[in-house]
């Protein structure tokens, strides 16, 4: 009697030592790793909310108080931005569209459908994606500007039109130069998609009757929906952060086609030195279409991942 | 309605700097309304054959025409066929009704009023009405089944192709869709030339079967003229469950010598083989008789041993030994009917009957002799 609880009392102590160890070095670890990465979130944040004294004063992790607080940081920054934001908007939301949309059709031609010299035009799209921006800069700027003055043409037809400018019509040239530079990744990327998908599909629309750009509306396209999805949100953060296609095709900060890449540097920005408050409220604010579009696509990323295999 | 005709088609693969011949010289009729079955085992080119008549794969050499029409050059799109996968390959994203209604949407001019009614007349030809409204993903695999047979049947082709549509199902549905699949190939009356590599599918559904083997075609004929009369140690050894009995030697004047024994041919079975040196004997397994004592065959009948019984009920499967070293592999199996009880190494009398016996030539594997049969020819041709 003696001996079985004695021996049952060691197990049960031997048991939860060993468990408390591993779960205690575990949630040690994870919320390290939490307050790591959410550390310099917090003090952006914080520091937008912030007066210029308060931003001496305190410490950029602690919250402002009282006197400290405000929202003049973020109200100055939006004013700032507004126009750059419509900007990126306008020029990103259509050149990510595009990309993303002849991406999968490239795909889709190249994989999926059979015909001679295909391998040389996947060494071509392969060849594009290790292309260096630095390299193609100046010839970029040179045909946009002198061989080719898309935006000049433009800028009469734009006038018109409601809603947008005249100087509106330099970001097109920006816009066609991120679909063909975004369409090669997103070729590999719906590649190796359908790849996964099983070959009998496109077969059976075949002997349905179904012509090759029958197949690929009707069947491929809503077939790869989650597949858009991530590359969606991949190439829309690409050409929404990018900067020196920017800053090459478009003028400088101060003029008005100018994107929030482009403004963002200078936000803040005086001769008395940087406002820490503003210039964080500016960054948090040119973050949040990016965190929009994570959480509008974020079950399509999920299952995008789950399937592409890519 | 037309003919389907395969006139010495051939494909070749190439694989680098290698050739390899996926099928090789195949020339079959298809009459309108048959049911051909092309059996053999897996990468025996069956497969290839049915691709190139849907035009899935291009013909290297020789021609497929359907009626006097060439299909060599014509887009698969363009050709009046069907075909079911053995992944069925329904579209994930449609509904039953839409999967169905796709080919008809793509390759005819109906209206959506007769497509639909269509679909809906074919869907209860198959019992899937109540089910056209879920998409594939919500659907069993035999319902998954249905609807791709559905798919193909409601385009009303020239000619139904079809991959080893059967083999993904369990055994008691395949048993149920055989049939199934049989009476409405007899009500539709369309041409069908259907994939298997399974010899009993091959048996049950065919007007004819075509063994291939290694791209070549072995053999084509009625499922009775198979089983009795092979051309070929290949279609002998594939046609039958369990497959038939081979026993390998010389011939030495008028018999037959193998280390073990002795078997004495008669007259038009020596004819037949004439000269032949090697040969193999072949006799199927419910030829194999098992007797308790000597009978009036002397000559035909061995003292054997019974090693492993297998009862199924309605027959058993009864392998069997010539005395003498063990080899460890048995050398004949016969079918016993189930209500004789042999007892595992008890010592048979094996009676193998001179009339039913195969012979072939042991080099080229080609039949010199089959089976007598008191059957009258024409009965083989059902």
């Amino acid at each position: 009697m003696s001996q079985s609880t004695s021996d049952s009392g060691i197990d049960v102590a031997s048991f939860v030592e060993e468990f408390n160890l591993a779960r205690i070095g575990q949630y040690v670890l994870v919320i390290l790793f939490i307050g790591f990465f959410l550390a310099p979130l917090e003090t952006g944040i914080m520091t937008a909310l912030k007066t210029n004294e308060a931003v001496a004063r305190t410490i950029p992790l602690a919250p402002p108080t009282g006197e400290g607080f405000t929202w003049g940081n973020l109200q100055f920054a939006l004013e700032q931005l507004s126009g750059a934001f419509f900007n990126s908007l306008f020029m990103a939301i259509p050149a990510t569209i595009g990309s993303v949309l002849f991406g999968s059709m490239a795909a889709y031609g190249l994989t999926m459908v059979r015909w001679r010299g295909q391998m040389l035009f996947l060494i071509l799209f392969l060849i594009g994606i290790f292309l260096p921006y630095q390299a193609v800069l100046v010839p970029l700027a040179r045909f946009w500007n002198n061989i080719f003055p898309l935006a000049s043409m433009l800028a009469p037809t734009f006038e018109t039109l409601p809603v947008v400018q005249d100087f509106h019509s330099n970001l097109v040239p920006l816009m066609i130069t991120h679909i063909a530079y975004g369409i090669p990744i997103c070729t590999i990327l719906f590649r190796s998609y359908y790849q996964s998908l099983p070959s009998s599909l496109v077969e059976a629309a075949k002997i349905d009757g179904a012509s090759i750009s029958k197949i690929y509306r009707r069947i491929v396209l809503p077939i790869s929906k989650p597949m858009f999805g991530v590359v969606f949100i991949y190439q829309f953060t690409q050409i929404y952060n990018e900067f020196l296609f920017a800053f090459t095709l478009i003028t400088g900060s101060d003029t008005p086609e100018a994107v929030v890449t482009l403004i963002l540097p200078a936000v803040g920005a005086s001769t008395s030195g940087i406002d820490f408050g503003i210039r964080m409220s500016a960054a948090f604010l040119a973050a949040i279409p990016t965190l929009i579009i994570y959480v509008a696509f974020a079950e399509q990323f999920a299952k995008g991942l789950r399937t592409g295999g890519g | 309605m037309a003919d389907l005709t395969l006139d010495a088609v051939t494909k070749v693969f190439e694989d680098g700097e290698d050739e390899i011949v996926a099928v090789d010289d195949v020339s079959v009729e298809i009459r309108d309304g048959e049911f051909l079955v092309l059996v053999g085992p897996s990468g025996c080119g069956k497969s290839t054959t049915l691709r190139m008549i849907a035009g899935l794969e291009t013909i290297t050499d020789g021609e497929i025409r359907l009626g006097d029409d060439v299909l060599n050059d014509v887009r698969t799109q363009d050709r009046d066929i069907a075909m079911v996968f053995q992944s069925y390959a329904l579209y994930p994203h449609l509904s039953a009704r839409r999967n169905m209604s796709f080919g008809l949407e793509e390759s005819t001019d109906l209206s959506q009023t007769d497509i639909d009614e269509r679909v809906t007349e074919v869907a209860s030809m198959m019992g899937i009405s109540d089910l056209l409204d879920r998409k594939p993903g919500q659907l069993s695999g035999g319902q998954q089944q249905r609807v791709a047979l559905g798919r193909a049947i409601v385009r009303d082709p020239e000619v139904f192709l079809m991959d080893e549509p059967l083999s993904n199902l369990d055994a008691k549905l395949r048993a149920e869709m055989r049939t199934e699949l049989q009476q409405l190939q007899h009500q539709l009356d369309v041409t069908t030339v259907y994939v298997t590599h399974d010899q009993t599918e091959a048996m049950t559904m065919s007007d004819r079967i075509a063994v291939m083997n290694d791209g070549r075609l072995q053999q084509v004929g009625p499922p009775l003229e198979l089983y009795h009369e092979p051309t070929n140690l290949f279609v002998a050894e594939f046609i039958g469950e369990p497959s038939m009995n081979f026993l390998s030697g010389r011939r030495e004047g008028s018999s037959f010598v193998t280390d073990r024994i002795e078997y004495p041919f008669s007259e038009t079975v020596a004819d037949a083989v004439e000269d032949a040196e090697d040969v193999i004997v072949g006799i199927r397994p419910e030829d194999v008789a098992i007797r308790d004592e000597a009978g009036d065959d002397p000559a035909h009948e061995f003292e054997m041993t019974a090693t492993v019984v297998e009862p199924m009920g309605n027959e058993n499967v009864v392998h069997l030994e010539f005395p003498g070293e063990t080899t460890g592999t048995e050398d004949l199996v016969a079918i016993t009917e189930g209500m004789r009880e042999v007892g595992e190494n008890e010592s048979v009398t094996v009676h193998l009957p001179e009339e039913t016996i195969h012979v072939f030539d042991t080099a080229t594997g080609e039949a010199l002799h089959a089976r007598q049969l008191e059957l009258d020819p024409q009965a083989l041709r059902l």
